[in-house]
């Protein structure tokens, strides 16, 4: 066989090599980006919220799911809607992500002394009826946001019937096996509300829950 | 790795300039005025404050980290109950330096700014006029001031350190942020100031 002939099998063999790498093991198109993963997931501890539905929510209501929890409350006049909002307008992309289990929204209130079921029925209504919206007792939602790695507390007296809540504005991500694994801290763009930035999430998203 | 020392009289200079780098626009525009006899600066006021031990711009209730013989480091924590000789020497700063009822203007700045910049709860320690020199940047003495405050809020038993940061600020926000402080809160000014816009960070303890 002359020189030429193993230059060009080699060759062909080559492009067949590659082209079979491209297609039947495509290079992975990017990682996630912008979530801080835990340095490892942490279980929540057991609680007991009503949704806006009236029913129990539970440990076993965030498993066999990806879950992007936000905390606030219903009065709140910039982070929570600003962050709703945008949760609402990639939840169709959200929806397509071609993943094992289903990637839901929940949004739980840390005001339950105004937030009743009804008012959160509403509210979450208004952004997207898929979202999960649910509130209970403080001696649940503490430990549970906690646990979560956000922070809320009633700084201001709650005299004020228009007082302000104090909460994080990241948004967490629970995995199906309902443990926390990571969050999406506010992106601080001048002129901006400093929320997570939908587009980023959704572009985590379409990785981690394909994965 | 030079410690974090109470700030003293002769620290002045260095320490002004930086107090005032910590939020220069709020400083000028609340400290600064001019009335028909009168052109008051606010670097002036803050050079005569500091001068004194006691009151919130006084030497006394600020913490620095010296470097080289240069203050690279400045910062202040406040909490509820500051005491009644702090309030009276806060005060009296003020009526040394603006001559007359001109202070009244003063006073009715800093209240319109209330809602932006609240009274710490019983809770807190909250962190203000952290400044570090541009030469001693991205050096962790930003973590450093903030470690040092936050031992002393866990001394006076509080549960939160807590701190204003103007939304735009985004060095000051990264050190923050990486020190475990989380955004909680937005507030507008929406006083004749116009200074924008806030964020209230919060670490629990």
């Amino acid at each position: 066989m002359s020189r030429l002939s193993v230059a060009l099998i080699a060759l062909v063999a080559l492009v067949i090599g590659i082209v079979i790498a491209i297609n039947i093991a495509p290079p992975k198109g990017s990682e996630v980006q912008y979530i801080k993963l835990y340095p490892q997931a942490r279980a929540l501890p057991e609680f007991t919220l009503t949704d806006s539905d009236g029913q129990v929510l539970t440990n076993k209501n965030l498993q066999q799911q990806w879950t992007l929890v936000f905390v606030g409350y219903t009065f709140c006049p910039d982070i929570c809607p600003t962050t709703l909002a945008d949760l609402s307008s990639i939840y169709p992309q959200l929806q397509s992500i071609d993943s094992q289990y289903p990637i839901k929204v929940a949004f739980i209130s840390v005001d339950p002394a105004r937030d009743t079921t009804e008012r959160l029925a509403e509210y979450i209504d208004f952004f997207e009826p898929d979202f999960i919206a649910a509130t209970g007792q403080h001696a649940d939602l503490f430990p549970l946001v906690r646990a979560m790695g956000m922070m809320y507390s009633n700084s201001q007296s709650t005299d004020d019937p228009n007082y302000l809540v104090d909460h994080s504005s990241s948004v967490v991500l629970i995995n199906p096996q309902g443990n926390v694994i990571g969050r999406f801290k506010p992106d601080f763009t001048s002129g901006k509300v400093p929320v997570s930035d939908s587009k980023r999430i959704l572009h985590d998203m379409s990785i981690l829950a394909t994965e | 790795m030079p410690g974090v020392r109470r700030a003293n009289a002769d620290d002045i200079s260095d320490a002004v300039a930086l107090v005032l780098s910590s939020a220069p626009v709020a400083l000028e525009r609340l400290f600064s005025q001019q009335t028909e006899h009168n052109n008051y600066h606010a670097k002036s006021f803050l050079i005569r404050a500091f001068a004194q031990k006691a009151g919130q711009f006084g030497y006394g209730n600020h913490w620095v980290i010296e470097i080289d013989n240069k203050i690279a480091a400045i910062g202040c924590g406040w909490q509820f109950e500051m005491g009644e000789a702090y309030v009276k020497a806060t005060l009296e700063s003020m009526t040394s330096y603006y001559q007359g009822v001109d202070v009244l203007e003063v006073l009715h700045r800093c209240q319109a700014l209330q809602p932006v910049f609240a009274r710490p709860a019983a809770d807190e320690l909250c962190v203000g006029h952290i400044g570090v020199a541009e030469a001693f940047q991205r050096q962790g003495l930003c973590s450093q001031l903030l470690a040092h405050l936050e031992s002393t809020a866990y001394t006076l038993g509080k549960r939160k350190l807590t701190l204003d940061v103007k939304q735009d600020n985004a060095g000051a926000i990264d050190c923050y942020q990486q020190f475990g402080f989380e955004l909680v809160r937005i507030t507008q000014d929406t006083s004749i100031m116009s200074l924008g816009t806030y964020v209230h960070m919060c670490k629990l303890l």
